[in-house]
């Protein structure tokens, strides 16, 4: 069997019986572990006796492309033939994973160099070798790899270290996989962590950037009684309302005494409304500034805006942005804006802002229901979903948001990750609606569910997604997803969802 | 597979020219123990009857057959014309693109003239798949029964190989019922054995070489070791392209022609040798070891293999043949 630890997107690492995945196994004698042995027509790979393909098989691989099962390990044989066609190279992976799944251990032969093993791990290749090597010297390095490799998907940050390898093919490999699998790789992808690194070129199209952009521009509602929006840009330090910058565009704002919505304006996520800055990655990504933007940034932030604002409609839209985002001026023209462009270090500019703002209307609206229509903004960013929350009682400790129903919380809104904890009722409202569910059989979870005990797992859910537990429809507990809807229902093994709260029939 | 190679020969044009051979050349010819001239002439037919069912996986012979009928009228000009350049060569060797002796190629009275016609030659080579040979067909040729020498292409005596390397529609018992019966009848026989048909790695079809040569050589006056070469058209060519199939190297004509030299009957006259198309090592030793190899065919002595200067893709080679089997595929590393 094999036991499942944690992804980095298509990459696992697990355990089988006593070895490492991912893993390279080596016909050149550089350790003791890991060494493939032939045995006339078998070979041995990780421990397991392999036959090798009789010539029928191998006219089945060689003219029908066709990929092994034996075991547990499923072989996709000659790779190395379409380094020169990435598309159908990763169109085979792909294929196999289709036909094969998630559980079982994908080994490619003959393929491994040391700059395109990364690459191939996460493509979601467990098992490499050494066969192209016909050098011990070429074995070690490929095991020098492996351990940098399995070091980053352990410290999280696979996916930088798999951008950062000059090396054609694997760059070609990676972007054809962000464009075309994008699908498939967001689902391995957390909804949450702790940083997310963007120094590359190729991290413009990260699949949990995407995904971001993608939930901006087709989920996401505007808070429903903003009619205000102030366009501004971000700020390096994260949260963004906790920079000089922006506690200096809150005193300003505070100074004209109206009330607008904040939307930053950001590379690589395009768009960041205030109530989800602290929301992953948000509140956790780091890129280069320079003051200089890529084309390919600047198409994506006003692809961005354009979908953002076609479907959320406002009275008018003011914006401050500084000499280096001067490129969306045309673009503010045709949605009839008004802007200052320039340095705050120019009075006069911080008074041309206080002018745009003094011409906006007083709204008279209590700010709790503000906070409320912000509140389900997040919830349909983060659920697609709303929830009821007229005549519930709203509480904001600094970041902190609660909400009650009578003397029962309904949500929490936690800066920690910018997510909605759900608690009773919510989670019987959202489990309605069918979203962010897990069923499981009968039983009280303590702490933990695994994998083996969920029946079924609707697929919304990803890694860090807050989801309800249910049996039959009756609410068991809410808590935190540790893997995807996938995983859950495929691997048949790990720590599924971590428990925050049971609730009893009673 | 079969379709595959159904499928490719489809795709083929051939010319309709009914009355012209294909080709006719010069070249050595070992014969009894010296270097002789010989005539080679490939005469059109409708070729052999196995391309209408599918085909051997590395045989693009189908691409010089007729695509219409050729009647003993124009294989009579083809022969006449073949006469006209013909001028006493020892060694004569008329080729079909099939079996001479199928009567579906040449009719029974135009396989008798075309032998009269070279009659003044010592000897004559003709060849023909192992159908084709039995006592009562034998009886009609025992006039010439010591000038012609038969040439059956055996491939492998591994039966699972002929059907799922080569596709050669017959079985190694089929080849032995020939050869037996011409050991016993006094004609000569010469067998072809293939190297490396696809599928099989490097190592393997040098395996399955030897031991197909050391079967065959009980039989056969001598063998001639045919390592492939691409040919248009065929499942080898189609397998190539893809990148899963590498023409042998040269190093393993040697490693076969050496293990099988006690044998004194075994020769190789590789077709494109050092092209890429043709068996070939990396470019720096291919002309050496070519001219190695011709060497050896005419003299039979063995040192002039082991005198081979060593080489750097000698290694590579090695590589090859140690971990090609473990790939799960028999992919042509260059």
């Amino acid at each position: 069997m094999i036991d499942f630890k944690k992804r980095s997107g298509l990459s696992r690492l697990a355990k089988y019986e006593n070895f490492t995945l991912p893993s390279i196994i080596f016909h050149n004698k550089i350790n003791n572990e890991n060494i493939i042995e032939k045995n006339w027509n078998k070979v041995k790979i990780l421990n397991k006796e392999i036959e090798l393909p009789s010539l029928k098989e191998l006219q089945e691989i060689e003219i029908e492309d066709k990929i092994l099962l034996r075991d547990d390990i499923v072989i996709i044989p000659g790779l190395i033939t379409l380094e020169k066609r990435p598309k159908e190279l990763i169109r085979k992976i792909f294929k196999a994973r289709k036909d094969f799944g998630y559980r079982r251990i994908f080994y490619a032969p003959f393929i491994a160099k040391y700059l395109n093993l990364p690459i191939l791990h996460y493509l979601g290749i467990d098992l490499l070798d050494d066969l192209r090597c016909s050098s011990n010297e070429c074995s070690i390095e490929l095991f020098n790899m492996e351990k940098m490799v399995l070091k980053a998907i352990e410290k999280n940050y696979f996916r930088v270290f798999v951008e950062s390898i000059p090396d054609p093919l694997s760059k070609t490999l990676l972007r054809i996989s962000d464009m075309d699998y994008f699908s498939t790789m967001e689902i391995f992808y957390p909804v949450t962590g702790s940083f997310l690194n963007a120094s590359h070129f190729e991290s413009l199209f990260r699949p949990d950037i995407q995904r971001w952009i993608k939930r901006i521009t087709e989920n996401y509602e505007k808070p429903y009684h903003e009619i205000y929006a102030f366009l501004i840009p971000c700020s390096a330090t994260k949260p963004y309302s906790k920079s000089r910058s922006h506690r200096f565009f809150k005193s300003i704002i505070e100074q004209s005494g109206k009330h607008v919505h904040e939307i930053i304006v950001t590379s690589p996520l395009g768009i960041v409304p205030r109530e989800l800055e602290f929301t992953y990655p948000a509140k956790n990504y780091d890129i280069p500034v320079t003051g200089y933007w890529y084309e390919d940034e600047k198409k994506m932030l006003i692809e961005t805006m354009e979908k953002f604002f076609s479907k959320n409609k406002y009275r008018k839209i003011l914006a401050y942005l500084p000499d280096d985002l001067a490129f969306l001026e045309p673009y503010l023209k045709k949605l009839n804006a008004d802007y200052v462009i320039g340095n705050l270090r120019d009075e006069i500019n911080v008074k041309r802002i206080l002018d745009l703002l003094g011409s906006l209307e007083n709204i008279s609206i209590n700010k709790n229901i503000f906070l409320a229509d912000a509140l389900n903004s997040i919830a349909s960013f983060q659920f697609n979903e709303k929830f009821p929350l007229e005549n519930k009682k709203i509480r904001r400790k600094f970041d902190e948001i609660f909400v009650y129903d009578d003397k029962e919380t309904y949500l929490y809104f936690s800066p920690l990750n910018g997510n909605l904890l759900l608690y009773k009722k919510s989670a019987e409202y959202l489990m309605q609606k069918n979203k962010k569910i897990i069923e499981i059989d009968n039983f009280i979870p303590k702490g933990s569910i695994f994998a083996a005990g969920i029946i079924n797992a609707s697929d919304d859910i990803r890694e860090g997604d807050e989801v309800i537990v249910h049996n039959n429809g009756r609410l068991i507990a809410t808590g935190t997803a540790l893997m995807s809807y996938k995983d859950m229902l495929e691997q048949g093994r790990g720590e599924a969802v971590k428990v925050r709260h049971t609730f009893t029939s009673s | 597979m079969i379709d595959k190679i159904i499928n490719l020969r489809n795709n083929v044009k051939r010319e309709n020219r009914p009355d012209q051979y294909v080709s006719l050349w010069f070249e050595d010819e070992p014969y009894k123990n010296k270097r002789e001239k010989s005539m080679v002439l490939v005469l059109r037919t409708r070729g052999c009857f196995w391309f209408y069912h599918s085909g051997c996986t590395m045989c693009g012979y189908y691409n010089d057959t007729n695509p219409t009928n050729v009647t003993d009228e124009d294989l009579l000009k083809q022969v006449e014309r073949a006469k006209e350049k013909y001028s006493g060569e020892k060694i004569v060797k008329i080729y079909n693109s099939g079996s001479f002796f199928d009567r579906n190629e040449i009719s029974q009275e135009m396989q008798l003239k075309i032998l009269n016609t070279f009659s003044d030659a010592e000897r004559i080579i003709v060849e023909t798949r192992p159908e084709f040979i039995n006592e009562r067909m034998l009886e009609n040729f025992y006039e010439f029964k010591n000038k012609i020498m038969i040439a059956i292409g055996l491939e492998s005596s591994n039966d699972e190989i002929l059907e799922n390397s080569i596709n050669k529609g017959f079985k190694v018992d089929n080849y032995k019922r020939a050869a037996e019966l011409l050991l016993e009848k006094n004609f000569a026989l010469k067998t072809y054995v293939l190297l490396k048909p696809p599928f099989l790695s490097e190592k393997k079809s040098i395996d399955d070489a030897i031991s197909s040569i050391e079967f065959a050589s009980q039989y056969s006056e001598i063998i001639s070791l045919n390592p492939v070469n691409i040919q248009n058209n065929t499942l080898v060519e189609y397998l190539w392209r893809k990148g899963y199939y590498r023409s042998p190297w040269l190093w393993s004509v040697v490693e076969v022609l050496k293990r099988t030299a006690y044998l004194k009957k075994v020769v190789s006259f590789p077709t494109g040798p050092g092209k890429e198309r043709g068996a070939h090592n990396c470019g720096k030793c291919d002309d050496e070891i070519i001219h190695a190899i011709e060497e050896f065919s005419f003299k039979q002595d063995i040192d002039i293999l082991n005198n081979i200067k060593e080489c750097d893709c000698k290694k590579n080679w090695k590589y090859i043949i140690e971990m090609e089997d473990l790939t799960f595929s028999t992919i042509g590393v260059q």
